[in-house]
């Protein structure tokens, strides 16, 4: 008898905390229709970034690549000319290439950049169909000219 | 102490010094930077170079030295017994980070877009001995950047550091005064007269030279950082001198080629024909696959086809009209096992004789009874004259040119001979005009003059040679007089020459194997003989030899791929079949090489107008994509590597050879790479078989001259002048 | 703008004065900067050609010296002394004066093209702080209150005769080459200066 009613207890006990917190605020949310925030210093998607009029901040120095742990970006180096001017000095990245599966997403380019060009950004959702998709190039990288009205292909 | 008591007395011409406390022994006058250096303790330089004259223009090398009231450049104090020097110490170190701080106080801070960025001098030792910050805040002097100064070679006037070695190089060492330096003090500029380029065959070295990033490649401009490329140590196949380079490349394509110095051969120089000829093996338009002629056009086969067409028409051919009716010519830049091979595929598998390589490498016996190169070039450095005969390396052998000037500057009295203005005149003791019609004229003039005063080494040709009064007698009709009025110099100028040519001391003689015009090659090369044995151009420290020009022709040479009798393909009738690998008469101008041919193979990397005239296209492989051996002008057989894939369906040369050698024969073609081809060439040939394959790969290795002459009885050099029939009058 | 042949005359005797091409390089330099008080590059080329040079260590040569102008100059080259012993007599005060009065643009030479103002580093003149060099000739010591009439005689002094220079008139030709300037006549009347002989 005595141990039918220490029994009886513990199902009260558990069923307890169960109703209390039946009535509690849940801490998860319904992703993905709702996201939870994250924090300021999160790292999540690269983002090449722009100065404000308009040129690219990368200069393709490559350091970057050298740095990263995993071997995940790709550059290539071009000459800007009077004509075809994409960043301030003599050097832009002419091709600019992150593995996003390979990346660790450690943030060791983010410190390496010279010139604060590429910045791991607050995004994380990005799954595909295949390993190629998941190899981001430059235009899907680089943030959208803040002088243009409209909106460049790839931004987010 | 004990040690002390013990220690063997320094050999004479050597002092002892200590720097950081270390007791060293070097040879008299050596620099202290290189005592240091030869003891592995690391003294920063920039301005220092060790192939060129110290200039202490940098002051990074400040050292304290006992005794010495100020600080010393380590780059321009010679060593001195009992020398005490610290370099690691508080002052020396205060110096040089002092030092370094001024040179940067107007560098920019852009490594991250310089292409030295990564290999930089500056860098490494700002890293190792410089300030941790500037304690300059001052806006630095800034100029327009980059200015190209000629279209391989851009000027960055931000990052000089004023070194002087660029300026020094192109003064020194080609000594075409090519880049100069303007305005004074801390204006001063690297800089070429207005209006002309920086137009020095030699001007890829500054490149490599400059310690920070001033002079930079253009055609490498941003193209990869240097950690980005992977190194590949190879031989450039521009010329026959062989110089050592490395193929740097990424993601299959070649993006520079660098010095990799082997100094017995290059001294670490390139030249920029070498340096910047690379970007054919990137092109696009290379052929990649095999072709074949269906009903008139040349379409796309698979190897099979193609081989199996090939070979079948070849045999067809050779049943047909007879072995000789199959010829083939193969590039004299193709490596040892290819030749080896494609003579083999030839007289071996077909039966065949008419087998020659291109550009045909005109015979020069010597009197070492071989047709090869005595001595070697390093030699030339310590010789005490060096006779030119028609020959030009400025344009062939770019960078035996400078050896050559080297040698000048170490002593040697240049005697420079050849038909027109000769980039050697300006450092020669004696610089003659003289057609090439008249140089046999000449030699045998200088050779009877020698013998008639007897100027030459009495005992050597008593001793080491044979033949001399039958020789006598055929040159004693070259006179000076004679050949004044042939060549239209002063016979007083003619004699003084030929006098000066005797001095004592080593003696070298190098000239030029085709005289253009109508020359009688047997007196030449007679004439060449008999001189060099009375200069003593073939004693052990002589040098002589015929200079060839492609990278490989001594070892077409070597491996005899030339046809015996008149049965070569080029020049002598033509073969109906006919296959050439890498060889573009066409495109040569000798369409007559073509003539006749019902049956045509190609081995080509582009379609040139002989490819597009095939019935069979090959793709061929660059020399950056291939294994194998070159044989260069001095008989130094070194190893090429592979650094960059063939495109497409391209298969290495030897492979091609192999794959029809087994088509044609039932057995003997069945090797599994170079390697396995050079075991059987170097069993084949006896001077190839003394090598070691290792040390190939490692600076490579000269082959043996057989030994004459060594006055032990054994054979004897002999005077050729007394073969010539009708002697003189010639 | 080929040289004239009194400067090609005296390029050879320079020339054969020296046993070296390279040391008659400076004397024939100056020589060729006689013609037109400056050395354009097609002159300095040819300076070299003459010698048997390359041009680029003429061209070295040329930039290196302050006596030798590869710039257009005026009549007079005035070069301040900015070295310590100058620099401690108040020789940027006497820079500062001239600025004012010549309004010097950026290549150093004044609107009416008379003068080209320089800045250079120790003469040897020292005893004479603060100096300058008017053409081939020290003046000093200077005081900044005096520049005014300084130049003011200068000025005179080019109004008697045909001018070199910027100032030369391109439909005249090339001014005979007329030797170094002197000031003996001068020397008197500048105020606080000296010209050594």
């Amino acid at each position: 008898m005595a141990s039918f009613l220490h029994g009886l207890r513990a199902y009260a006990k558990g069923f307890a905390t169960t109703l209390g917190s039946a009535f509690k605020k849940p801490i998860t949310v319904q992703y993905p229709e709702y996201k939870t925030p994250v924090q300021t210093r999160f790292r999540g998607k690269h983002m090449l970034m722009r100065y404000d009029n308009g040129l690219e901040r990368c200069i393709g120095c490559s350091l970057c690549a050298i740095f990263c742990p995993a071997q995940a970006i790709y550059v290539e180096a071009a000459e800007n000319t009077d004509d075809n001017r994409r960043s301030p000095g003599e050097r832009y990245a002419e091709r600019y290439e992150i593995n996003m599966i390979r990346c660790i997403y450690c943030g060791y380019c983010q410190e390496a950049c010279p010139t604060e060009a590429i910045v791991l950004g607050h995004e994380y959702a990005f799954s595909d169909y295949t390993r190629e998709a998941l190899i981001y190039t430059k235009d899907m990288l680089l943030v959208p000219d803040p002088r243009k009205a409209t909106v460049g292909a790839g931004a987010d | 102490m004990v040690q002390e008591a013990t220690k063997p007395a320094a050999p004479p011409n050597t002092v002892t010094l200590t720097i950081d406390e270390r007791e060293i022994t070097v040879p008299k006058g050596t620099l202290l930077v290189e005592a240091a250096k030869s003891a592995g303790i690391d003294i920063p330089v920039f301005c220092y170079e060790p192939r060129l004259a110290p200039v202490g223009a940098c002051r990074m090398c400040l050292v304290e030295i006992e005794k010495m009231p100020r600080l010393q450049t380590a780059c321009t104090t010679p060593v001195a017994d009992g020398m005490i020097v610290r370099t690691n110490a508080e002052k020396s170190r205060a110096a040089q980070s002092d030092v370094l701080g001024m040179l940067l106080a107007n560098h920019p801070l852009d490594c991250p877009v310089c292409d030295k960025g990564g290999e930089c001098p500056l860098q490494d030792t700002t890293f190792n001995y410089g300030p941790g910050i500037s304690k300059f805040i001052e806006p630095k002097r800034t100029f327009p950047k980059p200015i190209p100064l000629s279209p391989l070679i851009a000027l960055d006037r931000e990052r000089c550091i004023m070194c002087y070695r660029c300026v020094r190089f192109q003064r020194e060492i080609p000594g075409d005064e090519a880049l100069t330096v303007i305005d004074r003090g801390s204006h001063s500029e690297i800089a070429v007269t207005e209006g002309r380029d920086f137009d020095s065959p030699f001007s890829g070295n500054t490149i490599e030279l400059c310690p920070v990033g001033a002079l930079t490649s253009i055609p490498f401009r941003f193209r990869a950082r240097p950690w980005d490329l992977t190194k590949v140590p190879s031989v450039c196949d521009k010329c026959s001198v062989g110089c050592n380079l490395n193929v740097e490349y990424r993601n299959n394509a070649v993006l520079r080629l660098t010095a990799h110095p082997n100094p017995p051969v290059d001294d670490g120089w390139l030249c920029d024909h070498g340096r910047f000829t690379y970007d054919y093996v990137n092109d696009k338009n290379r052929i990649d696959r095999p072709l074949i002629r269906r009903n008139g056009q040349l379409v796309p086969a698979t190897w099979d086809e193609a081989l199996d067409l090939a070979a079948q028409r070849f045999r067809d051919t050779a049943d047909r009209a007879g072995n000789d009716a199959v010829g083939g010519v193969i590039s004299a830049r193709a490596t040892n096992e290819e030749l080896y091979l494609f003579g083999k595929l030839f007289r071996g598998a077909l039966g065949s004789q008419a087998v020659d390589h291109y550009p045909r490498t005109g015979s020069a016996i010597g009197p070492f009874g071989v047709d090869a190169l005595h001595g070697s070039i390093e030699a030339l450095e310590r010789m005490g004259t060096i006779v030119l005969l028609g020959v030009d390396p400025l344009k062939e052998q770019p960078v035996l040119n400078l050896r050559l000037r080297k040698a000048a500057k170490n002593g040697a009295r240049l005697v420079v001979v050849s038909p027109e203005a000769n980039d050697l005149d300006p450092v020669a003791a004696h610089a003659l005009r003289v057609p090439h019609a008249a140089l046999p004229t000449l030699a045998a003039t200088w050779a009877n003059l020698i013998v008639t005063e007897g100027l030459h080494d009495a005992e050597f040709i008593g001793g080491r040679t044979a033949g001399l009064d039958r020789a006598r007698a055929t040159l004693v009709d070259f006179t000076v007089e004679r050949a004044a009025s042939v060549i239209g110099l002063s016979a007083e100028l003619i004699a003084a020459v030929g006098r000066a040519l005797a001095a004592q001391g080593p003696s070298a003689l190098l000239f030029r194997r085709e005289l253009s015009g109508t020359i009688d090659h047997a007196q030449w090369f007679a004439a060449l003989n008999d001189l060099s044995l009375l200069i003593g151009a073939t004693k052990e420290d002589g040098v002589f030899g015929g200079l060839v020009t492609q990278n490989n022709s001594q070892g077409a040479i070597d491996l005899g791929i030339a046809p015996e009798g008149d049965a070569s393909p080029f020049g002598g009738k033509a073969p109906s079949a006919l296959y050439l690998l890498g060889v573009d008469p066409l495109g040569d101008g000798r369409a007559e090489a073509l003539d006749g041919v019902d049956f045509l193979v190609v081995q080509e990397l582009f379609l040139t107008d002989t490819a597009r005239r095939a019935d069979v296209v090959f793709p061929a492989v660059s020399w950056a994509e291939k294994e194998g051996t070159y044989t260069n002008l001095e008989r130094r057989v070194q190893r090429i590597r592979p650094a960059v894939r063939p495109p497409g369906e391209a298969r290495p040369d030897w492979r091609v050879i192999r794959d029809l050698g087994k088509r044609l024969a039932p057995n003997g073609f069945a090797f599994t790479s170079p390697t396995a081809v050079w075991q059987e060439l170097a069993a084949a040939v006896p001077a190839y078989g003394q090598l070691s394959y290792g040390a190939l790969g490692r600076g490579g290795q000269q082959w043996a001259l057989p030994h004459i002459g060594d006055g032990n009885g054994g054979g004897r050099f002999t005077f050729r002048s007394g073969d010539l029939e009708g002697g003189a009058g010639r | 703008m080929a040289l004239a042949p009194e400067t090609i005359a005296e390029i050879e005797r320079i020339r054969a004065a020296l046993p070296e091409a390279r040391s008659a390089l400076l004397p024939s330099l100056k020589a060729a900067q006689g013609e037109r008080g400056w050395l354009p590059q097609e002159t300095i080329k040819e300076v070299a050609e003459m010698l048997g040079l390359d041009p680029n260590p003429a061209y070295m040569l040329a930039t290196f010296y302050t006596m030798l102008h590869t710039e257009p100059v005026g009549h007079y080259v005035l070069e301040v002394c900015r070295s310590l012993p100058c620099y401690l007599r108040g020789s940027d005060g006497v820079t500062e004066a001239l600025r004012a009065e010549l309004q010097p643009d950026e290549h150093g030479n004044s609107a009416d093209g008379l003068f080209s103002l320089k800045i250079g580093e120790c003469l040897g003149d020292c005893p004479h702080a603060p100096m300058m060099r008017v053409n081939d000739d020290f003046v000093g010591p200077l005081d900044a209150a005096t520049i005014p009439e300084t130049l003011a005689i200068l000025r005179r002094r080019a109004e008697g005769g045909r001018v070199r220079g910027l100032m030369a008139d391109p439909a005249a030709g090339p001014a005979p080459n007329e030797g170094p300037l002197t000031f003996s006549n001068a020397i008197q009347s500048l105020p606080l200066t000296r010209v050594r002989d």
